[in-house]
């Protein structure tokens, strides 16, 4: 700071300085000097004095200045000289310039250089990036940590090894109306299992809510939390003070913090309590844990309102790690389940009662850190410290929205009963079932879920690996999640590593429990892919639990059958409805009315009479001798009296006997004649020629059946025949249904078939062996064209 | 997409105003719902006839039976009644490709399925929307295979359905919200199975050769209150407002001559499913649908021998 305040003066005298020299030689030089002189003697040796020492400055100058740059320098002695070494003392300035330049850039290269190192170790610059960024992302400072395990130091140490049944920690139990022996007693559970009761199950079940539940009372707003404090409690004798307090209370809210990365069941690492009037935070990972037992006084207090908000792994988590139960449960988010709320979480809550945005991330975050940072001690008592408000203002709501004497519209009731519910909920030890792999850590939900089918010896390094996983987990007390994801044990199943680079590569995230062991999962893997080759396949074990299985197919089936076979007896007329509501009697196309009209042909009347059409207009005897008589007026008459008989709409076809002018034409179409079916009225005016069609048709079939052999060489000879037997093969082959490619597999068929398949027509097949006429000379290009006329 | 060829109503959709005291949310009043009255395995009466624009070379209409209403409160409301599925189709073709068209062996079927803009409760818009394309993709799936393409080279048909009234997606009085349950759209399987049939009944009335008559059924798995408990059953062409919750439903094309599917399509789950309740497979499901579909195909058989009948008395 102070070199540059100097230079600043310094640079304020230079320019001075120059300022005040260029003016007055600029002054100097623009008078008449020669005239000067000559005018005064004195002014000559004194101009010649001053620029001989003018001249030795700027050549010592120039001599300093070219001693950094190495030039060098003439020696000036008069003012031609100055003008014919210009070029030199230019190079000299040049040079000096360009040291400047390297000069600044070295230094603001400093400037750089000394600045970044200095910007990565700044963590605040890190985490406001950062924050730009993602302004919800938990720092690395608050997620899990490497600390040491604090279930080391307990007074009971975790055992993860016990697949006993387990039993509560409970040592005395206050408010009991059962006492504690007789409660602890077995019952068996779905699976076939004896478990311990709830020891306070009957408390609960007959336990009636003080009335203050049932009644509306002015919610008791909330301390400030800025000038309100939390206690943090870590002694025993803290406790007990604040049990004492406790007691006074009619209403408390708890909340737990839990941490489950580092620990196989998970650890209760803080437990966060409030009362109206103050907010305590319980370290529960100190070794006396279990001593918090003493809290029941409080919290199996019928008397006293519990408000949790989700409690339903809270009361497991309570039972488990500290032996407390609740009796008189409120839990919140039934309450905002039955209102109807949009959302039933505290953050929901909060905002609608409070306007306070809970900052949810360090959820996420490692509570078993100590001493704890004050954003997350901030967040914790924030968890407790408005529930009773919220608790307040809902009680509120749900008695006056009830209906006391119907019992579906008794909304408290339905909460407090659902709360109930919820305290009952026992802890039981997770056993690991690696044949069948059910139960809640095994193989079996994991598998059933995901998308990919595995092989037999994939699906037999799943199950190892899962249950070599789970063992390194209890031995090492660390979640399952922890040591390995799931999704490395699919990687692992899917890509079956045989050597150890394979294995590495494959296990990402990689544990230390895991790293330690990799030969023996290595072997482990081995082995299994060994031995999984004859095991037993996914599919039918994952067949074996599906619905309508096996076992139970017999009567699911029955029950389809059934349903199947009923739907077909009903007859069309069910299914059919002869009228349309939106059509009406008008239905669209006047192709349907025309059968009413051609009923009534004899009561139509036309506006001109028809001409006489009695037998005699068709007798064609006279005028065309080469056709013999059709008897068509026989033919006439017997029809008009036949049809008022018979329906209308039967279908009769006339028949000629007689043959034609062209030949080969009549002989097809008798042919054809001979070959529809004959109907009941159908008319055969020659007999004869009946009979004649009749033989033609045999003796065609005998040539048909040779002509289908030699087809091939006839369809490429003459034209003529050509086109009739293209003809006859219309004829000779209807459509035959039951030949036709299936439709549902026809795409399988034409691509492994598509060698032998036809080729499809192609219309300039024939064109391609024709020469090629030239090549346009002009070809069109793009752009502009001109005609040049000259 | 702005629609400048016609002068368009709020983009948003209108709907008749429904006074309130008509939509009176309380549980005497639950009766409103429509309810099913045939037994689960009956499907609705269907009207189906050809010949209905007689321009087209092929034509047809179709016509499912309104659900019976209780008339209580919703009397003379004629915007919150419903009366059954209307669809009307119409067959051009074969035709000759246009000439820019490339070469084809065999016939182009394009199909085109449109809602008319009148068609359901919420008015729809005048330009084809994703899911009347979906529609039209699953009937060119259903016909392909049907038609006997190779014996139309350079030709194409089309397939044209208007969906005069189409299925409602649930009971109006159920209201519920966009984000709750999804907004489900059960009526599009209805429709898609009347598509099916219609098409194939207007696709014979042209004259195009097929190799079977294809028809659509739909079946779906309910879950309806039996008493005080809920159970799931499973119903053969269901109507989405007569029941409070639909898991899943199921559409088939079926060839019954071949004992062929030509497409299914079927959407929801089944489980998970409570104790009490009967459990279903997905075959179950398709084959069920596979009955509803030979159920019409019934009604189908009957008005094409009635048309052919027509035709060859001309």
């Amino acid at each position: 700071m102070d070199q540059t305040q100097d230079f600043k003066s310094l640079q304020d005298q230079i320019q001075a300085a120059l300022i005040a020299t260029t003016r007055s030689a600029g002054q100097i030089s623009s008078e008449d000097l020669g005239f000067q002189r000559s005018i005064n003697a004195e002014v000559g040796p004194a101009l010649d004095e001053q620029s001989a020492r003018l001249l030795a400055l700027s050549t010592s100058l120039l001599k300093s200045a070219a001693s950094i740059a190495d030039l060098k320098v003439p020696k000036f002695e008069d003012t031609d000289d100055v003008e014919n070494n210009w070029r030199s003392i230019v190079d000299v300035v040049d040079s000096l310039l360009e040291k400047t330049d390297t000069c600044l850039d070295e230094y603001t290269g400093v400037i750089k250089r000394k600045e970044q190192p200095e910007q990565a170790s700044n963590s605040s610059d890190a985490k406001d990036f950062f924050a730009k960024k993602n302004p919800s992302s938990l720092g690395n400072a608050f997620r899990t940590q490497n600390l040491v395990k604090p279930q080391l130091a307990f007074n009971v140490k975790p055992d993860n090894f016990d697949n006993s049944t387990w039993k509560p920690l409970l040592k005395s139990k206050p408010h009991a109306t059962v006492p504690l022996e007789e409660s602890l007693d077995f019952i068996t559970n779905e699976f076939q299992q004896k478990q311990y009761r709830h020891p306070y199950e009957s408390e609960i079940l007959q336990l009636k809510y003080p009335k203050s539940v049932y009644q509306v009372a002015e919610p008791i707003p909330y301390l400030p939390v800025d000038t309100t404090s939390a206690v943090f409690v870590d002694t025993f004798e803290g406790v007990l003070e604040m049990l004492s307090e406790l007691k006074s209370a009619k209403e408390i809210a708890v909340d737990l913090e839990h941490h489950d990365a580092r620990s196989y069941v998970g650890l209760v690492s803080l437990m966060q309590i409030s009362t109206r009037e103050k907010d305590w935070i319980v370290d529960t990972l100190k070794p006396w844990r279990q001593d918090l037992q003493v809290l029941n006084q409080v919290f199996a207090d019928p008397e006293i309102v519990k408000v949790f908000h989700g409690a339903y792994m809270d009361i497991v988590w309570l039972q488990r790690d500290l032996g407390l139960y609740i009796v008189g449960l409120f839990d919140t988010h039934w309450a905002s389940r039955t209102l109807g709320y949009q959302g039933g979480s505290l953050a929901f809550l909060l905002k609608k009662f409070i306007d306070f945005d809970a900052d949810k991330k360090y959820q996420m975050a490692d509570w078993r850190i100590r001493p704890i940072p004050d954003e997350m001690f901030f967040y914790a008592r924030a968890d407790t410290h408005f529930l009773l408000y919220i608790y307040d203002n809902m009680r509120n709501e749900l008695v006056s929205k009830s209906d006391f004497n119907n019992p579906e519209e008794n909304k408290i009731e339905l909460v407090l009963q659902k709360s109930k519910e919820t305290s009952l909920l026992r802890f039981e030890r997770q056993v690991y079932h690696p044949d069948t792999g059910k139960g809640p850590g095994g193989w079996y939900p994991l598998l059933a879920k995901s998308p990919g089918l595995l092989n037999n010896e994939q699906f037999a390094v799943f199950k190892a690996v899962h249950q070599w996983r789970d063992e390194i987990a209890r031995k090492d007390d660390d979640s399952t999640a922890f040591v390995m994801p799931n999704h490395v044990i699919f990687t692992l199943a899917k890509v079956m590593p045989m050597d150890m680079i394979a294995l590495l590569g494959a296990v990402h995230p990689i544990s230390h429990s895991v790293k330690s062991r990799a030969g023996e999962l290595l072997e482990l893997i081995k082995a299994a892919k060994e031995n999984g080759r004859n095991g037993p396949s996914l599919l039918e074990v994952l067949q074996k639990d599906k619905p309508g299985t096996v076992v139970t197919t017999t009567k699911t089936a029955s029950d389809n059958i059934a349903l199947i076979t009923e739907v077909t007896p009903v007859d069309q007329g069910q299914l059919r409805s002869d009228s349309s509501s939106f059509w009406g009697g008008a239905f669209g196309s006047s192709l349907w009315d025309a059968p009413s009209t051609a009923k009534n042909n004899d009561s139509m009347r036309l506006a001109i009479p028809l001409p006489d059409m009695t037998a005699g207009a068709f007798d064609y005897s006279q005028e065309l001798p080469d056709r013999p008589r059709m008897a068509m007026a026989d033919l006439l008459t017997d029809s008009q009296q036949s049809t008022p008989n018979q329906k209308d709409d039967e279908a009769f076809i006339i028949k000629r006997g007689a043959k034609r002018m062209s030949d080969a034409l009549s002989d097809e179409e008798a042919d054809q004649r001979a070959e529809e079916p004959q109907g009941e009225y159908d008319i055969v005016l020659d007999e004869e020629e009946a009979e004649e069609a009749r033989e033609k048709a045999a003796r065609k079939a005998k040539r048909k059946a040779e002509k289908k052999l030699a087809k091939k060489p006839k369809m490429q000879q003459s034209e003529d025949s050509g086109s009739i037997e293209v003809a006859d093969d219309d004829d000779e082959e209807p459509f035959d249904y039951s030949k036709a490619a299936s439709v549902l597999h026809g795409k399988k068929n034409t691509e492994q078939g598509s060698s032998k398949q036809k080729k499809p027509f192609d219309p300039y097949q024939k064109s391609s062996d024709a020469p090629k006429g030239m090549r346009r000379l002009q070809t069109e290009r793009p752009g502009k064209s001109f005609t040049f006329k000259s | 997409m702005a629609d400048r060829r016609r002068i368009n109503g709020p983009t948003g959709g209108t709907s008749a105003p429904v006074f309130s005291k008509y939509v009176i949310k309380s549980p005497e009043d639950g009766s409103d719902r429509p309810s099913r009255t045939r037994p689960g395995n009956v499907p609705r009466k269907m009207f189906l006839k050809t010949g209905v624009t007689p321009s087209a070379s092929g034509s047809a209409y179709l016509e499912l039976e309104a659900s019976k209403q209780s008339l209580t409160s919703t009397r003379g409301l004629a915007s919150l009644s419903t009366s059954g599925l209307k669809l009307t189709c119409t067959v051009h073709g074969p035709r000759p490709l246009p000439k820019s068209a490339p070469f084809s062996p065999h016939i182009i079927l394009s199909t085109h399925v449109k809602y008319a803009p009148f068609a359901t409760r919420k008015r729809r818009g005048y330009i084809r929307d994703s899911t009347e394309r979906d529609l039209g993709v699953h009937l060119e799936t259903a016909l392909r295979g049907v038609i006997i393409g190779d014996r139309w080279p350079k030709s194409g048909v089309d397939v044209i359905i208007t969906i005069l009234e189409g299925e409602e997606d649930q009971w109006w009085g159920d209201d519920r919200g966009r984000a709750a349950a999804g907004a489900e759209e059960w009526g599009m399987m209805s429709v898609l199975s009347g598509c099916v049939t219609v098409a194939s009944a207007a696709i014979v009335d042209a004259g195009i050769d097929c190799v079977d008559v294809v028809s659509g059924g739909v079946a779906a798995i309910i879950r309806e209150p039996k008493g005080s408990l809920m159970s799931t059953m499973l119903v053969l062409d269901p109507v989405p407002s007569e029941h409070q919750e639909i898991l899943a439903a199921c559409v088939v094309a079926y060839l019954p001559g071949r004992d062929e599917i030509t497409d299914i399509w079927v959407r929801g789950e089944i489980g998970p499913l409570r104790s009490n309740e009967k459990s279903f497979s997905y075959e179950d499901l398709a084959n069920n649908a596979v009955q509803a579909a030979l159920g019409s195909h019934r009604v189908l058989v009957g008005a094409l021998k009635e048309t052919a009948d027509m035709k060859m008395h001309r």
